[in-house]
Formats: C-alpha cells, sequence, structure tokens
C-alpha cells in the first residue's frame, strides 16, 4: 500500500477532534453549570477552540516525520539505495530511532497542544470569570447608609469568596477535563498513528529487523497495556472525583431540584463513556493480543505438518514483533539444518549402498579369486599331470607311429613276396596291409589327442601373448568331442579376428566351460552355435545353445560362486564363475542372454590388446 | 439590642475593667476621655459618621502613644480602624488608599491586642472579623491558602467563642464563614444555620442574626423559612438596611422560584 502522510495527518486530526467534540458536549450538554455560569451558555465561542489541539499537535508532529515521509515517497524510484545495514552511521540510527517512536511522538504532541488547550481554556473561563468575581451592586436598598453596611460588605464578600471558589473549580474541572481528553486524544492517535505507521517502518529496515545492538526501540506490551489500563480505570474516577468538587458548587447554588438531576446525567454520562471506552479499548487489546497470538499458533500448526517455509507476518513495534522476528529466525535456522540433515541422510545412503556394494563386489572377487585358485591349483595340478601322461604317452606312440612306417613298408614287400607264395598268404598280407592302416589311423588319432592334451594342458606362461581364439576354440571341442559324439551339432561361424592378448589356457578353460554347460544343458540331441566377429577394438565369441534356457530369477546368480543347479556331486557351481573372474581379468566382459525353453547364449567380449 | 450594641457595652466594660488593671499609668489622655473615646466610638460605628471616627481614633492613638502597653487604646484603635475601613470602602468607596491603610491599621493593632490579651474573646472575634475582610480583598488566594491550612478566620472565631461562648459577633462570623466557604475550607450549611440561631437566640432583638438565617435559607434553597425570618427581622427594625437589601434578594429568589415552577 502507498503510504501517504495525509493519513497520518487525518489520524491525528481525527484524534484530536474527537477529544475536542468529546469535551464540547461534556460542557454544552451535561455539565451545562460552566457555561450558564460563565454566560456561555448558547455561545458557539467554545468552539473556536475545538480545532487548537489539532493545530499544535499536526505542527509538532508532522514536522518530525517530514523526513521519514521523504524517504518513503522516494524509496521506490529505481537507483535509489537503502539504508544501509550497519550502524556505522549515527544519523541512520536516529533516522530509524524516528521511524520506530514516530507514533509515541505524535500521541506527545497531541498531549502537549491539549496542555495548552487546557490552559487556554482555564484562561478564558478566568477572563470570563472576573466580570463574574465582582460584587453585585450593594446599593440595592434606598434605604440611607447606616452601620449594616458592614453586614452587607460582609454578604458581598462572602458572595465573592463563593463565586471565586466556583470560579477555581470550574477552572479545574476544565484544564483537568481538558488533560483527560489530551489523554484520550493521545491515546487514540497513539493507537491509530501506530496502526496506520506499523506497515511502514520495516521498510526502514532493509534486512526486517526491528533491532540490533544500537536500533533497539520499541514499546513494550507492558507497558502499553498498563497505560491503557491506567486510563480506562481511572478516567471515570477522576472524571467523577471533578464533579465532586462540582457537586459542592452545585448544592451550595443549588436553587432547583433540576440541578440535582443535572449532577446525576452527567454521573451517567460520565459511567457510560468510561463503560464504552473500557469496552472498546478492551476489545482493541484483546485482538492486538490474541491476532499475533493466534498467527504464532497457525505458525506453528504448520511448521508441525514440516512447511518449514512458514513465516510469521507480525508488523508490531513491541514483543510481539521481535517475538515474530526470532521464530522467523528460528524457522529458517530449523529449515537448513533440516536441509544439511537431508542432504547428510542422502549422502549417508549412498555412501552405504556404496560401500555395500563395494564390499559384495569385494566378497565376490574373492570368492571367485579363491574358487579360481582352487580350480587353477586343480587344474594346474591336472594339466601337470595330463602333460606328464601325454609325454609319456607321445614317446612310445612316436615309436609305434614311426614303427608302423617302417612295418607298413615291411608288409608291402611282404605282401610282394606271397602273392608269389600264393593266394593264402596274398589275403593274410591284405589283411595286415589293412590292420596296418587301420592301426596308422588309430596311431595318427592317439597322437592328436595327445597333442590337443598337451596343447590345452600347455602352463600358463609368465606374460600374456597374442590368443588364436579359434585355435582354442577348436582345441576345446576337440577335447569334447565325447561328451558330444554325435549328439550335439556344432555349428561353427568364425569371423575375421585377430590376436587377442591374454593368457591362452586360462581363455581356453572360458570357453572349455561355457561349451561343456551347453553341453550337459541339453539332456538329448541338440546344436551349439559358436560365431566370432570383431566390433572396433573388442572381440566377441558368443556361444548358443538349443538347451531348455536360464530361470530369469537365475540369471542374476548364476556366476555367483559355487550357484548350480545340478545335482549333488554333478556340479561344483565354480565353472562360470572362474569364467567371469578370467574374462574380467583379461579386460572383457561376459554376458549372459536366455529365455525359457530358448536356449541360452553367452558372449565373451575381450578386448584385441590389453592395456 | 444588637450585637454592636452588646460590643460597644462590652468596649465600656472593657475600658473600665483594663483601666483598674493599668490605674496610675497616667498620660495626656485620662481614664476618663477613653472611656467618651469607646462611647463615642459606639456612636460612630452605627452612623459611619467619618469625622466622628477620625476623632475617636485620634484619641485611641493619643492613648497608645501614651499608654503603649495598655491594650485597651490598641483594641480601641483596631476597631476604630474597622469602621473607618468600612467608612472608606463602603460609604466614601473611592478612596482605596485610605480603606487600605485603615485596614492595615487595624490588622497591626489587633494582632498587638492579641498579643497582650490573648485570653479575650472580643479580640479574637475582632481578629477574626479583620481576618474575613482580608479573605475578600483576596479571595482567591485566601481559598487556596485553606486547601493546606485551617482559615485564620476559622480559627479566631473558634477561639473567641471558646473564651467567651456567648461572643455574638464570633458566632455571626462564624456562621458566615460557614455559610460562604467551600466544603473543603470547612464551609457546611448546616452548620451556619446552627450559628446564626444561636445568635439570634442570643440577642432575639436582633435583625442582623434574623437576617442571615434568612440568607442562610435562602441560599439553601428553603424560601420559606427565609421569609419567615427575614420578615422578623424586618419587624424588629423595618430600616435594617441589611434586611432590606436581603428581602429584595429574596423576592428575586421567589421570583425566579415562581417562574420555574410555572
Amino acid at each position: 500500500m502507498k503510504f501517504r502522510p495525509a493519513t497520518l495527518a487525518l489520524v491525528i486530526l481525527l484524534g484530536n477532534l474527537l477529544g475536542g467534540a468529546i469535551l464540547y458536549l461534556y460542557f454544552a450538554v451535561i455539565d451545562v453549570s460552566t457555561l450558564r455560569e460563565f454566560r456561555f451558555a448558547g455561545s458557539l465561542l467554545p468552539l473556536l477552540l475545538l480545532p487548537l489541539p489539532s493545530v499544535i499537535a499536526l505542527l509538532l508532529a508532522l514536522p518530525y516525520g517530514a523526513p521519514l515521509f521523504e524517504y518513503l515517497s522516494v524509496i521506490g524510484r529505481p537507483g535509489l539505495e537503502p539504508l544501509p545495514e550497519t550502524f556505522g552511521g549515527g544519523r541512520i540510527i536516529h533516522f530509524r530511532r524516528r521511524a520506530l517512536r514516530y507514533p509515541l511522538v505524535a500521541a506527545a504532541a497531541t498531549m502537549l497542544a491539549w496542555v495548552v488547550m487546557a490552559l487556554v481554556l482555564a484562561g478564558v473561563v478566568y477572563a470570563y470569570a472576573r466580570g463574574y468575581l465582582r460584587s453585585e451592586a450593594a446599593e440595592i436598598s434606598p434605604v440611607p447608609m447606616d452601620a449594616s453596611i458592614a453586614a452587607e460588605a460582609l454578604y458581598q464578600s462572602g458572595q465573592s469568596a463563593h463565586r471565586a471558589w466556583v470560579m477555581i473549580v470550574q477552572m479545574a474541572k476544565s484544564f483537568g477535563l481538558a488533560l483527560l481528553m489530551g489523554a484520550v486524544a493521545s491515546t487514540l492517535v497513539f493507537f491509530l498513528c501506530e496502526a496506520v505507521w506499523q506497515k511502514q517502518v520495516p521498510r526502514f529496515f532493509p534486512q526486517g529487523r526491528l533491532r540490533d545492538a544500537h536500533d533497539q526501540w520499541i514499546i513494550p506490551v507492558r507497558f502499553r497495556l498498563l497505560m491503557i489500563f491506567l486510563f480506562v480505570g481511572t478516567a471515570p474516577l477522576v472524571l467523577l472525583g471533578i464533579l465532586n468538587y462540582q457537586r459542592a458548587g452545585r448544592v451550595l447554588a443549588a436553587d432547583t431540584d433540576a440541578a440535582l438531576g443535572n449532577l446525576l446525567l452527567s454521573n451517567l454520562f460520565l459511567i457510560a463513556v468510561g463503560v464504552l471506552l473500557a469496552v472498546a479499548l478492551s476489545i482493541f487489546i484483546a485482538r492486538s493480543v490474541s491476532r499475533p497470538l493466534d498467527q504464532f499458533r497457525r505458525a506453528m500448526d504448520r511448521v508441525r505438518a514440516g512447511r518449514l517455509d512458514t513465516q510469521v507476518q507480525v508488523q508490531a513495534n513491541d514483543e510481539f514483533g521481535l517475538l515474530a522476528e526470532d521464530f522467523n529466525a528460528m524457522i529458517q535456522s530449523l529449515r537448513e539444518k533440516e536441509a544439511a540433515i537431508r542432504e547428510l541422510t542422502q549422502g549417508l545412503e549412498a555412501k552405504v549402498r556404496q560401500r555395500t556394494g563395494e564390499l559384495e563386489l569385494a566378497l565376490r572377487e574373492q570368492e571367485r579369486t579363491q574358487a579360481q585358485l582352487i580350480q587353477s591349483a586343480k587344474m594346474a595340478s591336472l594339466g601337470q599331470l595330463v602333460a606328464g601322461i601325454a609325454h609319456e604317452i607321445n614317446n612310445p606312440l612316436s615309436f609305434v607311429y614311426a614303427n608302423l612306417d617302417h612295418l607298413e613298408r615291411f608288409v608291402g614287400k611282404i605282401e610282394g613276396a606271397a602273392g608269389e607264395a600264393g593266394p593264402e598268404f596274398q589275403e593274410t598280407a591284405a589283411q595286415i596291409a589293412k590292420l596296418l592302416q587301420s592301426s596308422k589311423a588309430g596311431a595318427r588319432r592317439t597322437r592328436e589327442i595327445v597333442q590337443n592334451l598337451r596343447a590345452f594342458s600347455r602352463p600358463d606362461q609368465a606374460e600374456p601373448r597374442p590368443v588364436d581364439l579359434h585355435q582354442g576354440i577348436a582345441s576345446t571341442l576337440e577335447l569334447l568331442r565325447p561328451l558330444f559324439r554325435d549328439r550335439i551339432t556344432v555349428h561353427q561361424e568364425f569371423g575375421r579376428i585377430p590376436n587377442v592378448v591374454g593368457l591362452m589356457g586360462q581363455l581356453n578353460q572360458v570357453f572349455l566351460n561355457l561349451l561343456a554347460n551347453a553341453g550337459e544343458a541339453m539332456a538329448g540331441p541338440g546344436e551349439v552355435w559358436i560365431k566370432t566377429w570383431q566390433e572396433g577394438e573388442r572381440v566377441h565369441v558368443s556361444i548358443r545353445d538349443s538347451g531348455p534356457g536360464i530361470p530369469p530369477e537365475n540369471l542374476s546368480r548364476i556366476f555367483d560362486p559355487f550357484f548350480t543347479t545340478k545335482a549333488v556331486g554333478k556340479g561344483t557351481g565354480l565353472g562360470l564363475s572362474i569364467a567371469y573372474g578370467i574374462v574380467e581379468k583379461h579386460g572383457g566382459e561376459i554376458r549372459v542372454e536366455s529365455q525359457p525353453g530358448q536356449g541360452a547364449c553367452f558372449t565373451v567380449s575381450l578386448p584385441i590388446s590389453r592395456k | 439590642m444588637r450585637w454592636w450594641k452588646q460590643m460597644g457595652a462590652g468596649l465600656v466594660l472593657a475600658g473600665v475593667v483594663l483601666g483598674q488593671a493599668f490605674a496610675g499609668t497616667g498620660g495626656p489622655v485620662t481614664e476618663a476621655a477613653l472611656a467618651q473615646g469607646f462611647a463615642n466610638l459606639d456612636h460612630a460605628r452605627r452612623t459611619l459618621d467619618g469625622a466622628e471616627l477620625k476623632q475617636v481614633k485620634a484619641v485611641f492613638s493619643q492613648w497608645v502613644l501614651s499608654h503603649p502597653q495598655d491594650p485597651r487604646g490598641h483594641y480601641g484603635l483596631a476597631r476604630t480602624d474597622l469602621f473607618l475601613y468600612n467608612y472608606y470602602a463602603h460609604v466614601v468607596k473611592n478612596d482605596p488608599v485610605q480603606a487600605e491603610a485603615a485596614f492595615t491599621e487595624a490588622m497591626k493593632e489587633a494582632k498587638i491586642a492579641a498579643e497582650m490579651l490573648p485570653s479575650n474573646g472580643q479580640v479574637h472575634a475582632l481578629l477574626g472579623r479583620l481576618y474575613q475582610i482580608q479573605a475578600s480583598l483576596h479571595p482567591v488566594s485566601s481559598l487556596l491558602a485553606t486547601v493546606t491550612t485551617e482559615s485564620p478566620v476559622l480559627t479566631e472565631f473558634r477561639q473567641a467563642l471558646a473564651l467567651d461562648p456567648d461572643n455574638l459577633e464570633a458566632e455571626i462570623g462564624l456562621g458566615t464563614y460557614c455559610l460562604f466557604a467551600p466544603k473543603v475550607a470547612g464551609g457546611d450549611r448546616e452548620r451556619a444555620l446552627r450559628h446564626f440561631r444561636r445568635a439570634a437566640k442570643l440577642d432575639p432583638q436582633d435583625p442582623e442574626a434574623l437576617t442571615w438565617l434568612a440568607v442562610a435559607f435562602r441560599e439553601q434553597g428553603d424560601l420559606g423559612e427565609a421569609r419567615r425570618d427575614l420578615d422578623r427581622a424586618l419587624a424588629l427594625d423595618a430600616t435594617y438596611r441589611f434586611a432590606l437589601n436581603e428581602n429584595l434578594r429574596l423576592q428575586q429568589a421567589e421570583s425566579r422560584r415562581g417562574d420555574s415552577s410555572e
């Protein structure tokens, strides 16, 4: 809302005119004795005094607020720097204090104006009463002067004293009532002014704080309530007290019963004014206290519901205002802490998840490594054994194979001689030749087996070397021939792939495990498709079978060590786990795709060169 | 008999008594001349004859000069100055300086007499009367002073009555004080009526007490009682100026009430 100083002036004017109107009504309607005795009755002259407090109050209050109004009028202009927050300049503090105390200054100006009004009113009463004090004509009797003039003089002086007393009472009453109306007007001006001004005060505090080490200048509620209750409680009593003085004068001057009725009426008026004031101010006070409390209660409900963006909008220049600031600051702090805790919790959860994953990986790796070590040791022993056996077989086999050639040459000579010896020898020679051919084929076959055994069980090189995967696959298939026999048809679709740097024995073991699993997965006849290809810097080998496939719930576990679906004693559950470990160690990866009833496809992806 | 007469007789009696007490002091004014001075004073205060009052004052002044320790001279001089004040203030009217001078001297001499005769009721009654005039000259300050301290008018008249229970001047003085003073300063109309009734009893032939009774009733709003007492006063002295003036005021009040009742 745009602030207008005219509103403030109107409020000050209103409060003062209201006080003046009450004062005039009191003298014009209720306490007619004053106006009558001093011949004011029916005169509009006292009305001329009514604007006096308003003018004085405005003349005092508005200049005090002039710099504040000027600041408010230009604060919205672009480029205007708001008041700095620092307290470096005393003028700024003074400026803010001026803003904070403005309603009080307006009320004080009003009270001062009414003090002037009270003095002027008492002066006017005195001026009019001077004539009243003069004795009435003593020469009202045509009788010649005698000693009774002393009695007459005594009577006149007594009347003068009485009238002087009436004048004092009327002056005191006028003065007191004017002061009382000043208190009423000041209270009204204060609260009205504050109601209008409260919304402007925070604009002098850019960071929304009404207090700091130097700017604290509030009007505590306890002072406000004390002031109001004192005023409400004492105002009717003061008025009645003044009336007691008036009553003495009235009784002394009473010549009709109307005076008593008038007195009762004035008492009733004062009581009614007191009650109305008490009720109105009580409602005002109750609202001024209950409204901020209600706002705090609602705010706390919202905070309890978890809405930490809640702010209490209490703009009051008292403890409630300070409490609102503290409350908002507390909520702000709570919000920041809650955000920090949430962030911390989320980070903690992520860290826990990460650590758990790492631990699981480490555990799996450890298990795999352990299994691999066991298998490697087993395979190493087996390889040594196989290599030893193959070597032992290979030596006599070489003799056998070499001798078979000689034997075939000798049998050919025998066969030529047998033709000459007769048909019986010729048939025997032919059978010997067949037997020789068969033996030679068996020996060749045995030599191939031995060579494959040696190739497969060749001890791992210390350093990775280029490995021909096709050769490794072929050797593996040869080893698995007894398992596959005629039951499983192997389809090979080898692409052009370069050698892969790695450990040949370990890679052969990967293919052996995958192909053996494929063969074992199919109880009856089946097919196995082996495909190789190159993609970028990686070589892929896929081994697909036509088996029953892997159930989805097992897909995530098939690479776990010791996981097996085979019967107890049939499998160790280490094959795929070892294969996974070997591939991973070679910087590659192994994937599995499977649909129930549609077989399984393992794809090994290896980098061509290890980095 | 009016209280002035009573006072005059008292003055003569006081002169005789005090004369015996101070016999042999001697001086230019003889005891007989002093007694004649009191007699002349009694006559002059009724007529408020200025020339006669001045002559009486000369007698008392000479007596005071020759007998400074004689309270009769101071008392007589104070009384004479009081009457001279009345003369200057209410008869001559245009000589306030003389009036003030007479009042000031009266107050001074009365205080001296009161110091010399602290147990004399007439002296205290005179002082009370003088304080009453002083209060009428400065009504506001006198009233404000009574807020904190008792009025000297009240004090002196009370003391006069305590010393001389039948002192008519003090009785009427107290009545007038109670009639006009505000309550905070000891004003009480019922008490004023009691004093005026007692004064009327002390001297049933005195129209002044009855007139004051009428004044008190009128001020209280009881115009019937006021009329009855005033008629009694006028019956005693149909030319009594204070009663005639009160009669006019009462008639005005009766007229106002008649207008208001109609």
